[in-house]
């Protein structure tokens, strides 16, 4: 009797072990892979979603940039037309 | 990676084994049969099961993996790999030290069990335990 509990501990021990050890495998193969696509950063490896997310975030952030630009362009040019009209002179043309 | 594994391997995993061998060594120098039995019959390979999984526990809880669920599966694998040669071993010591007849070839083989499944969860620490020094 106590020997059959020990072998069907033993049983369940050795399925365990042997999931624990294959899933650890994975991790580290998981983790080489990263590691060697350069997709590791400081806080650690980042997965494909989370780039994409980067991504998106710097490019709205370009946008933002360009969007900034125009508005400042437009201000510019509102600045030297009411300049031009008070000093009597047509404005350069482009 | 590959070099603290290799340095885990030699250092606990292999030089644990060494006064086992050391006994095989010393029977075949005797002349004597070299068994299964005759060596792990006692339970030594036992301890020398715990202190590995003493070992994976520790290198576990020292780093910041941050997998869980396979932080889970190893650390309570080793406590149960811990608790189980333990309790195996007190049991086979009491018996050989009171004399009283125990079935010494299935000690032997549960050791060889128990050793095993110990080196896997150890291992399976270890290689937790680098993911997580390595993301650092």
């Amino acid at each position: 009797m106590t020997e059959t509990a020990i072998i069907v501990a033993l049983v369940v021990l050795g399925i365990w072990a042997v999931v624990a050890l294959a899933a650890s495998i994975v991790a580290y193969r998981r983790f080489a892979r990263a590691e060697a696509s350069g997709s590791l950063s400081a806080g650690g490896a980042i997965t494909r979603r989370e780039q994409i997310e980067q991504l998106a975030k710097a490019v709205a952030k370009a946008s933002e940039a360009v969007e900034s630009l125009r508005v400042e362009q437009e201000r510019l040019e509102r600045l030297e037309r009411e300049a031009m009209r008070r000093g009597g002179l047509e404005p350069a043309k482009a | 990676m590959f070099e603290t594994f290799l340095k885990w391997v030699i250092f606990r995993a292999v030089l644990g084994l060494l006064p086992l061998a050391f006994s095989a060594f010393r029977m075949w120098a005797e002349h004597r049969s070299v068994t299964l039995e005759a060596l792990f019959s006692r339970g030594e390979l036992l301890l020398v099961a715990c202190a590995l999984s003493a070992g994976g526990i520790g290198e576990l809880m020292a780093s910041s993996a941050k997998q869980p669920i396979l932080r889970l599966l190893l650390g309570g694998g080793s406590v149960v790999c811990l608790m189980f040669g333990a309790l195996t071993y007190s049991h086979v010591s009491a018996q050989f030290s009171s004399s009283v007849p125990y079935d010494q070839s299935f000690v032997a083989v549960v050791s060889c069990f128990v050793y095993a499944f110990s080196l896997a969860f150890a291992a399976g620490c270890v290689i937790l335990a680098e993911i997580g020094k390595k993301k650092l």
